[in-house]
């Protein structure tokens, strides 16, 4: 059983949300701008408790058990509306009157966040970000900007896994050194073999893998880099006005994505300090990785979905640095048509290029 | 006799045919790349700090050498010739 949090105004009593460009609460009704700290403590649950697992929560409902083993069912506590959220979401919003809904034992005890980015550029940023990102594009359909329309834009707290760790690293790489010279009869090769030895050890923080199965991982890991710099301690106030997941995948599932990349960037960083050799092979590598830290985190990122002739494009905004990412359609009449021009401009010049090259009497020059 | 008067027409256009449609294909598959931005990260280079790197040990020993000899062509008789 979980109930539901929300803020209420002291001054009219509407849900107070949380306001990115002031990084305080403030109410969509009368603009009251409430601290977040003022607030600890203060939020309303609400008396109708969830309903959720396999119960049969909502009359006339249609979920099958399976279905709704994986849900929750929450009453509104502004509209008495029924909100059918999955069983990960921590935030969310009244399909019926729009009400910032938390709930809050999604993030409490073992769940609880060591820390939280809050969101700290808006919807205006999202849709600015979006026409940037849609301007210099080749082969972007003209139509595209004018017929798109936005869906939906939510912003979501993601969960996050952060993982610290120091590398140790032990290379063995082969090198080779190639001089080459002459004298009146011969040419001459000369090859150096080295035997390259590097030890060491470099440090990661943060290196962040998302924790939740719905969330598309390269759409995510697009979004990078996240930074704990805004970080600041977990407050369910700042999810007020957003969605949140709680995290379905686990530190341990998380952790081989995190050792992975930090495999790769070692090598990396330890092929980088061999230097001089025009010929570099590896002979042997051995990655390990010592004082091992995870922490939880909810990272704040802009989800946009659109949809055109039929197709629907997600696009992704870090709201934190504002970085914007998302796959666009590909105007394929203007691609096959720049490409046959393109052809054929080429084949004409190729064609002289070769006929010169060729008809040239280069033993005469 | 001019080598130009030799050339055979069809083979200089045969030729450029499949350079031209190799070349405008890489250019706009260049052009349309813009449109991919999702990408799945291999690496954490971001998340690596800065001067974290500690080289305990940073050896370089020579294990071997080798030099080739590859005589210089001798000069043709015919070309010696000509000029």
């Amino acid at each position: 059983m979980s109930g539901l949090y929300h803020y209420k105004c002291p001054a009219c009593g509407g849900t107070l949300e949380f306001d990115s460009a002031t990084q305080r609460m403030k109410c969509p009704y009368c603009d009251t701008e409430v601290d977040i700290a003022s607030l600890r403590g203060k939020a309303e649950l609400g008396e109708t408790q969830s309903q959720a697992g396999t119960e049969d929560a909502a009359e006339g409902q249609t979920f099958s058990a399976q279905d709704s083993a994986q849900m929750d069912l929450y009453v509104c506590q502004s509209c008495g509306g029924e909100i059918i959220v999955p069983k990960t979401t921590g935030a969310s919003s009244c399909p019926f009157c729009g009400n910032p809904q938390i709930m809050p034992r999604k993030f409490s005890g073992a769940l609880r966040p060591d820390f939280i980015v809050p969101f700290k550029l808006d919807q205006k940023a999202v849709r600015e970000n979006y026409q940037r990102h849609l301007t210099g594009k080749h082969f972007l359909p003209k139509v595209f900007k004018d017929e798109n329309h936005f869906r939906e834009i939510r912003g979501i707290y993601v969960p996050y896994w952060l993982f610290d760790s120091q590398v140790h690293g032990s290379f063995r790489y082969r090198g080779e050194r190639i001089r080459r010279w002459e004298d009146a009869n011969f040419y001459y090769t000369e090859h150096r073999y080295y035997d390259i030895i590097r030890d060491g050890t470099v440090d990661f923080a943060a290196v962040p893998v998302d924790g939740s199965k719905v969330m598309a991982d390269d759409l995510l890991e697009s979004l990078e880099p996240f930074s704990p710099v805004d970080a600041v301690e977990f407050d369910g106030a700042y999810l007020s006005g957003y969605a949140a997941h709680q995290y379905d995948v686990t530190k341990e599932e998380a952790r081989p994505r995190a050792l992975e990349r930090m495999t790769n960037t070692t090598e990396r960083v330890f092929m980088n300090t061999v230097r001089g050799y025009d010929k570099i092979y590896t002979t042997s590598s051995e990655v390990s990785f010592h004082q091992n830290h995870t922490r939880y985190v909810l990272y704040p990122v802009w989800l946009l979905n659109t949809s055109w002739r039929g197709e629907r494009f997600t696009f992704g905004m870090n709201a934190q640095t504002g970085r914007l990412v998302g796959n666009l359609p590909l105007d394929k009449k203007a691609f096959y048509t720049c490409f046959a021009l393109l052809t054929l401009v080429l084949w004409v010049v190729y064609t002289i290029g070769i006929y010169v090259l060729l008809s040239t009497d280069w033993e005469a020059m | 006799m001019n080598g130009a008067e030799e050339l055979d027409w069809t083979l200089v256009v045969m030729l450029a045919l499949p350079l031209a449609i190799g070349t405008a294909f890489l250019i706009v598959k260049g052009l349309a790349a813009s449109l991919t931005s999702v990408r799945a990260r291999s690496c954490a280079d971001d998340y690596a700090q800065s001067d974290s790197l500690k080289l305990r040990v940073s050896e370089d020993t020579l294990v071997d050498t080798r030099i080739e000899r590859r005589p210089k062509p001798r000069e043709n008789q015919n070309q010696r010739r000509r000029f």
